[in-house]
Parts: structure tokens; C-alpha cells; sequence
């Protein structure tokens, strides 16, 4: 009896959704919920049985019965035009519509970074990328003999106009503008007359530095640390080391335990454990001499990053190049 | 600088880790790996002076428990005195305070060069020579003392170190010509040049196959005084231009007669040293005051832990009250001050171990202007824009054929002849980025970019944003290609509001080659014009073998200016009242020329006015505009809009010789 039940219940959600009009509607009323419709004939058939288990077959079909009138009802509860519409509508389809965009890793992380150095206090300088070498060497203490100022590291415009090769230059306009205490970053595209796989010929660094009045190389730690942390969003080891850099006095670069093997080694940290991140270090005497602050009085710390070296890492993009091929399958991905 | 594995092991001894030498080494500022058993060791540019094996030795030694190198001595066979074949004369030793030379005799240059000598030299850069001059520039790698071999039989009489007091064309050992300019410092025989001393040689004194007797010459150079040759840089006068080491030069003629010796059967005569100890370099000191620390490395330490630290590097130094006077070694040309002294004390304390202070005085800034481009990117990514960056130097044949513009900032040294230009608008690289995308099978392309732009005109960069975008999928059903433009200029309109609400644009049509005809327009605010807009013409697509429809437009960012006053506008409290007018109008007026009619008018209460819909018949336009009145006093009757209605459809109809549908 139970398969009969089934087979009646099976049999009536096929015609409900076979409803076209409101003829079949009500037809199909009668056949199942009407005074001669079929739950009824099965309560007659039901009674005149001499089965045992009679009690148990009426609950059964009166379920059944609920079920059937619960279908109708909702039929009756919706405007039939309406009804009939959306009748076979799939939810399940896409949505019709833009795709959402992406914003370019470069500027994604040039963001990240903006906003933990905003809320440290640091303002925002724009930087220009065409300047004079004095402001991009002679006043970072570079000498003239120096190999990055060769033709075949740095690109000229003419003998004293040339494309910056890091974003420092913006340090000395802004020290010879503003009257220190300052705090700025600075950000934007570089260039250094070079390329292969892991280098381009045009690249971007964000620089940052602070001029104030017993600013240590232990604020200079503090500030990195935190940093380092926040970017990648965990606590990483990080290993400072001695550099040399022109314009900054103590030097000091910064590798953090590789991110992808945990110092165990592996091909994105050249299976050294290590991944150099950043340089930083004290501003060179010299250099706050050379733009008019009292280097008596006022010390200041600089540190300087390239944004696709620092992407890289965070992302684990292992090509350089992939970010100026422009490929939105790439760009899609951030 | 490269240095062979083993030589190292052979010196330190086998007991000590290579690993732990490289860890250190790079600690201390030497970057340092291994690559096919050699340890490449990154010299800094302030301590080039150590791109030498004994220099860096001696720098191991300071975190090693090895002995500083000492050269061994060896007994050298003398058969002539120098004197008796040559006299020397250094006329400015001020210049040349110290000189070394010596003279031997029968020896052969054919003789093959030692292999293992050979493998250092071609690893380190070196070219390799002749036996004699292989010999030399080794004992240069080992020492980072540049020397000079000439051939004796060429050369009679005395060398006098003189400065010439007119330019002169001299032949170097490369036959090439080069002017010595005035007052320069050279080595001459009978009155000719045979040297620039610590830059090159002649031609006529040059080592050849036929060399048997040879002058070796090694030379302390003041460093202040060295800019001998601009025109010539040679690997010596890099040493030089650096700074020697003093010590070296003795060292250095030694250890070439050694080898050759060693090498060859000659006969060798005393090494000739001239030497002025007047001139020589004075001891350098420098006074470091107890606070000058403190300031550099932001805390206090412990004295004992300092003096330690100087007594490892080698410094010799006096502690006073509340300073410290150190005595520079000869060699270290690269300790000037005392944040110079503070950086050397802390490579060898460990930047590791230095504590975190925070820095006092934090203040928080205002949000800054250029985050506000943030949002301009952040719309155009939410409708579905990719940034892209391209590279600023652009193809100036490119640049020429999109715009027939020359004024060019060329590159002097560009990497290629097609990135020769800095660009002077962002659509080449958008062009290219396109054209490799579809060439990818990425077919619907909406990107843009933010970025600089340079013509020779303006004496800075220009920052623009250009956006190119193909026709979307989701209107491809229901707009044509002529009304997908405003689905484009829409964003574009939505940029400008996001800069200010109170920019008004306009667009007038304006052929340019770039764009089709009928869709090319200049973007106006404010009577300026501020970018361009349209359709790339087929011939532009063709160039960049693009073969679908781009829509461009392009404005100049430096001319708009973000709009931080916003002031609430009071919201009528009465409702507004909307009706529609269609007016048939002949096809050659414009959208714009009906607004600028209606806005002329000047109507108390009218709000706003809408674009509703247009659509052609028989040459003429039907234009259905929507309007909306509202007064801030009181709720506006029939007849009030009415009355307003009548004033508007009769000066549309006068002026225009409209009729209302």
C-alpha cells in the first residue's frame, strides 16, 4: 500500500507541474482533492479492506492528503498570471552584469602600505620622476665616480636630466621645502637602464623618512618591525645586517625568513631561508647638511622599498616581467 | 670578487665552517654565496678599497680566531743593483709619496701562466695576457695593488714623475690616442711619455713576445690628488680613484718577484724604494662623545661592551671623561665621522641585537589628495576596469603616428630604439596592452591606466588617466556600436563627479586623427579642455592589429582639482512636480543646444531636466525631455507648471522650429 501511496503522490506533482492554465488547475483539484477524486476512493477502498493495519494506512494518506492541499493552496495564494511567468524560472542561473575589476598589484600593495604609514603619521609626497642628478646623487652624498651614475645604469635626458633611479630624490625637495619636524613617504616609478628576467627597466619603490630631533636607529627597528609585520599579517623573523648606502649612515638591510619554506630553503628565496625585503638606516650627515638642517640638532632615519620585490614575496609571484605584460588573466587574480 | 673555496679552507684551515664565514661576511655588510665552489662576495661601493684577498682575509680574521695574513718571505736572488741600470726621479711626491721599482732580466713571456692563476684572473674579470702580465694583475688581486710592467730595453736614461704644462696626445698600451690635459701627473723617458701613473701605459713601452727585460713598477698614489685622466678609466685607476692600501705596495713588488722567480729562471735586481715619509698619509682620528652615541643608537650601553667591540675591529682608541678618541687604520678610507665609527661598531655588535624604541611624537595626518585617485580607480574596478601600468618610454614612431606630435623628451641611452621616448599620452601603452590581450583570446577589454606623461612643451609631468574599453557583452543585444559611447561617456561622466559635483562638462565634436569622425569629441570644463574622447578609427586598430571596436577617452588629472568643501544643500520640505515634453525636431540639433535653450530661460523652480528618450523618423528627431519642478516655499499648483510648460514649448518651438509631438 505504502508504494501505492508513493506512486499516487509522485503522480500529482507531475501534473501540478504540467499546469498550463487554469482549466488543467482545477482539473487536476478534482482529480485528487475532489468528492470523487482519488484520496477519497483510496479512503473508501481502505475502509472496505479487512487489513490489520488500518490505522496507520488513514494517517499515512491523510499526509498525503495535507500535502497535496498545501500544493493547492499555494497555487491559489499567488496571481495565476504571475505564477504561470516565473513558473520555470531558474534561480540557479549566472548573474547578468559587470565583472568586478581589479585594481593593479602594484597599486594594491602601495595602498596596503599607505595606510599602516598614514596611521604612524606620515604624510604623502608626490615625486618627480624626471629630476636633475643633483637632486637624485649629489644630494644624496653619491659621488660623481659612482657606478650607478654610469650611462649604462641610468637613463639620461640630457647631462644633468635623467629619469630617477630611486624614489630618495623626493627626500632632499622635501627637506629644502618644509622646516623639519617631517614625516613623509613618497612613492612612484623608477628607472635603472636594465633588463632580464628579474629585472625591469622601469619599477616602483615607495621611500619614507622621518627628521626629528633624537630619532635613533633603535625608532628606525621599532618602525620596520611593525611594519614588516603588518604588511605580511603575521609576526615575521626578520635578520637585520650592515649595508652601505650613500645616503644613510648607519646602513642596514632587512631579510625575513622566507615566507614560502620557513627558512628551510627553496627556489623563491635562492635557498638561502632568507628574502632581502628592505633597506634602510640613519640620513647621512652630509645629506642634511646638503639641504640646509642642522644635523646638530635634528637626525632623521630613511628607509626605502621596491613595491614589485615586496608583492612578490607576499604573493609568491615568481616573474617579474608579469606585471607590466598587462595580462587581465593576471591582473584578475588580485 | 670571486674567491675559490679552497684557497680560503687552505688559509683558514679546515676546521672552520665556509658557512659561517659567508653568514658573517654578509652580517657585516660583504654580501656573500657560493656558486661553483668559488664564494661571490659583493664589495660596497665605500669599501672597494677590500676588493683584495688579503684586505678581506684580515676583515675575516676580526670574527675569526685566525692570525691576520702576513706574506711569507721569501729569499729573492739578486744579481744587479737597480741603480746601476736607472735612475729614478719623482718630481711631486706630494702626489707619488712612495715607489717601488725593480728590474728583470731574461725573461720570457711565452711561458704558459699557472692554470690556477688563470682560473682566478678569468673569474674576477681580468683578461688574460701574456705570463707577465698575468702575474701581475693576480699579485693586483691578491694585494688590490695596481702595478705596471715596461719594457726595459725601450727604455733609457732616468723616469721622472713630472706634471706637463700643456695638453698632449698620448698612445696608450691599447694603441689608442687620448689628450692628456694640462697639468696632469705622468712618467716620461727622454721626454717622452711612457706612462699616466695609475691609469695606463704606452704603446711604445708595452710587454710583448719580444720582451726579455722588463721594469716593474709599483706605485703609492694620494688619493686627493688622483683625477690624472678623465677620458680613461682603466681598472687601475679604479683601484687608485679608491684608495690603495699603503702597506700594499711593498707587499705587493715582493710578492711578484716571488712568482716570477718561482716560475722562471731570471735574474732580478734590488727592489728600488723611493719614499717620502712627509708625504705620506697622516694618521686619522676622530672623537666620539658618549651622547653622539647615545643619539645614534637611541639607548645607553655599557663602555666595556664598546671597548670590546673597538679592540675586535682593531681600533685603537683612548676613552676620556665622556668620549673616546680612535685612531683610523691607514686603510680604511671609509671612516670619516662618528656616525661612520657608530655603523662599524655595530656591524660587529650586531644590528640584531639593537632594541625597539617608538618613536616619540607621532601625529596623525589628514587624508591626503592623492589617495583621492584611489576612488577614481576603485569606481572604474567596480564596473569592471582592470588597472594596468606600461612602461613611460613608448616607440616615438608610434607616438608620431597617433598624434603627428614631435615635441619628444628623448632618452639619450634608451634600452631599445622602440622605447626611445618618454610617452606623451598613456594610448600606445594601452594600445599594446590591448592588442596582447586580444591576441590571448581575452576578447572583452576594459582597462585603464593612471600614470605621467611628458611632452617638451611643459617643464613637468602631466598625470592623466586613459581608459579604452571594447563593447560590452552585457549591452552587445541592445545597444549598436553608436550608442555604447554612452554607456562609455557615462563613466567617464561619473569620474569627473567623483573629482567634484561641480564640474560641468562638455563634449564638442572635434575630429581627431586618432578617432572615427563622427565620434570624436574634446572634453570641456570650464572652457578648458581636459582630455579627448571617441572611437579609434580603424586605421590606428589596424596598426596595432587590433580588429574589434575601442572606445578611448583620456583627461588630464593635474588639471582637476578634488573637491573638499562640500556644503549641505537644503532639501525642500514641498514635493516636486514632474512632466514630460517630446518635441519633433529636425536631426542637426543637438541634445546640448535644446539645454543650453531651456537653461537660458532661467525658470524660478525648475529643479532639473533629464534626458528621456529620442528616436528617428523621416529625417526629423523626436526628443522626450523630462522635467522636474519643486519650490522651496510652497506646494507648486497645475496652473504654476502649466505656465511653466507654455514658456518652455514656445521658445523651443520659436527657436528651433520644433513641434511638440
Amino acid at each position: 500500500m505504502q508504494n501505492f501511496y508513493k506512486l499516487l503522490f509522485n503522480d500529482f506533482l507531475n501534473d501540478f507541474n504540467n499546469i498550463n492554465s487554469l482549466n488543467d488547475f482545477n482539473n487536476i483539484k478534482i482529480k485528487y482533492l475532489g468528492r470523487n477524486g482519488l484520496i477519497n476512493k483510496t479512503f473508501d477502498f481502505i475502509k472496505k479492506d479487512k487489513c490489520n493495519n488500518k490505522i496507520k494506512l488513514f494517517k499515512d494518506l491523510n499526509f498525503i492528503k495535507n500535502d497535496i492541499q498545501k500544493k493547492i493552496d499555494l497555487y491559489n495564494n499567488n496571481d495565476n498570471d504571475t505564477y504561470l511567468k516565473y513558473k520555470n524560472f531558474d534561480i540557479t542561473l549566472p548573474p547578468i552584469g559587470n565583472q568586478l575589476g581589479s585594481q593593479h598589484i602594484i597599486s594594491k600593495t602601495i595602498n596596503d602600505i599607505k595606510f599602516f604609514f598614514l596611521n604612524m603619521g606620515f604624510k604623502i609626497s608626490d615625486g618627480y620622476e624626471i629630476d636633475t642628478s643633483y637632486y637624485n646623487f649629489e644630494a644624496l652624498n653619491m659621488p660623481l665616480l659612482h657606478p650607478s651614475r654610469n650611462l649604462n645604469e641610468t637613463f639620461y635626458i640630457s647631462n644633468n636630466v635623467l629619469l630617477r633611479t630611486h624614489t630618495s630624490n623626493m627626500q632632499i625637495h622635501l627637506m629644502q621645502q618644509i622646516k623639519p619636524p617631517l614625516k613623509f613617504i613618497s612613492y612612484g616609478k623608477v628607472y635603472r637602464r636594465d633588463l632580464d628576467a628579474s629585472h625591469t627597466p622601469m619599477f616602483h619603490q615607495l621611500e619614507g623618512f622621518i627628521i626629528d630631533k633624537n630619532i635613533s636607529i633603535s625608532n628606525l627597528k621599532y618602525l620596520i618591525s611593525n611594519f614588516l609585520t603588518f604588511f605580511f599579517k603575521k609576526k615575521v623573523d626578520i635578520k637585520f645586517r650592515s649595508s652601505y648606502f650613500p645616503f644613510t649612515e648607519p646602513s642596514m638591510e632587512i631579510d625575513i625568513k622566507c615566507i614560502k619554506c620557513n627558512g628551510l630553503k627553496c627556489s623563491l628565496c635562492k635557498y638561502s631561508g632568507w628574502i632581502e625585503v628592505l633597506g634602510c638606516g640613519l640620513v647621512h650627515s652630509n645629506v642634511l647638511t646638503n639641504c640646509g638642517i642642522n644635523n646638530n640638532i635634528y637626525s632623521g632615519l630613511a628607509f626605502g622599498m621596491g613595491i614589485e620585490r615586496l608583492s612578490m614575496i607576499k604573493y609568491r609571484i615568481d616573474d617579474i616581467r608579469l606585471y607590466f605584460d598587462n595580462n587581465i588573466n593576471f591582473l584578475n587574480q588580485f | 670578487m670571486k674567491i675559490d673555496k679552497k684557497m680560503l679552507i687552505d688559509w683558514i684551515g679546515p676546521a672552520i665552517d665556509v658557512n659561517y664565514i659567508i653568514n658573517k661576511l654578509t652580517f657585516i655588510g660583504f654580501e656573500t654565496y657560493i656558486s661553483d665552489d668559488f664564494l661571490n662576495i659583493s664589495i660596497p661601493y665605500n669599501r672597494s678599497n677590500y676588493s683584495n684577498l688579503f684586505s678581506l682575509i684580515n676583515e675575516i680574521s676580526k670574527f675569526l680566531d685566525v692570525p691576520y695574513f702576513k706574506i711569507k718571505q721569501q729569499k729573492i736572488s739578486i744579481i744587479n743593483d737597480f741603480k746601476n741600470n736607472l735612475t729614478i726621479n719623482i718630481y711631486h711626491q706630494n702626489f707619488c709619496p712612495l715607489y717601488f721599482t725593480a728590474i728583470i732580466n731574461n725573461i720570457n713571456t711565452f711561458k704558459q701562466t699557472p692554470n690556477y692563476i688563470k682560473i682566478i684572473l678569468t673569474n674576477n674579470n681580468f683578461k688574460l695576457n701574456n705570463f707577465v702580465i698575468d702575474i701581475l694583475n693576480y699579485v693586483t688581486f691578491l694585494t688590490g695593488q695596481p702595478l705596471h710592467a715596461y719594457d726595459a730595453d725601450k727604455i733609457h736614461g732616468s723616469l721622472n714623475l713630472i706634471k706637463i704644462n700643456h695638453d698632449i696626445i698620448f698612445i696608450t698600451i691599447n694603441n689608442e690616442k687620448i689628450l692628456i690635459k694640462k697639468n696632469s701627473y705622468v712618467i716620461c723617458n727622454k721626454n717622452i711619455i711612457i706612462s699616466i701613473p695609475g691609469v695606463i701605459g704606452s704603446f711604445f713601452t708595452r710587454i710583448t713576445n719580444k720582451t726579455h727585460n722588463i721594469i716593474i713598477e709599483s706605485i703609492f698614489l694620494n688619493k686627493e690628488l688622483f683625477n690624472t685622466c678623465d677620458n680613461i678609466k682603466t681598472l687601475s685607476s679604479n683601484y687608485f680613484s679608491t684608495g690603495v692600501i699603503l702597506n700594499h705596495s711593498n707587499i705587493a713588488i715582493t710578492l711578484v718577484l716571488q712568482l716570477l722567480q718561482k716560475y722562471q729562471i731570471i735574474k732580478i735586481s734590488n727592489i728600488l724604494e723611493i719614499k717620502n715619509i712627509k708625504k705620506l698619509p697622516t694618521k686619522k682620528y676622530i672623537i666620539l662623545y658618549k651622547k653622539d652615541f647615545i643619539n645614534i643608537l637611541g639607548y645607553d650601553l655599557d663602555n666595556t661592551i664598546i671597548s670590546n667591540i673597538f679592540n675586535t675591529i682593531n681600533f685603537k682608541f683612548k676613552y676620556y671623561n665622556n668620549y673616546w678618541t680612535i685612531e683610523i687604520p691607514y686603510n680604511r678610507y671609509d671612516l670619516l665621522s662618528k656616525e661612520n665609527i657608530v655603523a662599524e661598531f655595530l656591524k660587529f655588535y650586531g644590528y640584531n641585537k639593537i632594541l625597539l624604541t617608538p618613536i616619540k611624537n607621532n601625529f596623525i595626518t589628514k587624508y591626503n589628495d592623492i589617495s583621492n585617485y584611489n576612488n577614481i580607480s576603485n569606481y572604474l574596478i567596480n564596473h569592471g576596469f582592470n588597472e594596468v601600468i606600461n612602461y613611460s618610454f613608448v616607440y616615438s614612431k608610434y607616438e608620431f603616428f597617433l598624434f603627428d606630435n614631435t615635441n619628444f623628451i628623448y632618452l639619450k641611452n634608451a634600452i631599445s630604439e622602440k622605447m626611445n621616448i618618454m610617452r606623451t599620452s598613456l594610448l600606445q601603452g594601452l594600445l599594446k596592452t590591448t592588442s596582447f590581450n586580444l591576441n590571448r583570446n581575452n576578447h572583452t577589454i576594459n582597462i585603464f591606466e593612471i600614470g605621467n606623461v611628458w611632452s617638451n612643451n611643459n617643464t613637468s609631468s602631466i598625470l592623466k588617466l586613459a581608459c579604452i574599453c571594447t563593447k560590452h557583452n552585457l549591452y552587445t543585444n541592445i545597444y549598436n556600436t553608436n550608442d555604447f559611447f554612452f554607456v562609455f561617456k557615462n563613466y567617464l561622466y561619473n569620474i569627473i563627479k567623483y573629482i567634484s559635483k561641480k564640474y560641468i562638462i562638455s563634449l564638442k565634436n572635434n575630429i581627431k586623427k586618432i578617432f572615427n569622425n563622427n565620434i570624436s569629441s574634446n572634453i570641456i570644463i570650464n572652457n578648458k579642455i581636459i582630455g579627448i574622447i571617441g572611437l579609434l578609427n580603424d586605421t590606428i586598430l589596424k596598426h596595432f592589429s587590433i580588429k574589434t571596436d575601442l572606445f578611448f577617452f583620456e583627461i588630464n588629472l593635474t588639471d582637476l582639482i578634488f573637491e573638499n568643501n562640500i556644503i549641505f544643500n537644503h532639501i525642500s520640505k514641498f514635493p516636486n512636480v514632474k512632466r514630460d515634453i517630446s518635441f519633433i525636431l529636425n536631426c542637426n540639433i543637438t541634445y546640448i543646444d535644446i539645454c543650453t535653450a531651456i537653461t537660458n530661460l532661467n525658470i524660478t523652480n525648475l529643479v532639473k531636466f533629464n534626458f528621456k528618450s529620442i528616436y528617428f523618423f523621416n529625417n526629423k528627431k523626436s526628443l522626450t525631455i523630462n522635467f522636474i519642478f519643486k519650490s522651496n516655499t510652497n506646494t507648486l499648483i497645475d496652473s504654476d507648471i502649466n505656465n511653466y510648460i507654455e514658456i518652455i514649448s514656445k521658445h523651443i518651438i520659436k527657436k528651433f522650429n520644433a513641434k511638440i509631438k
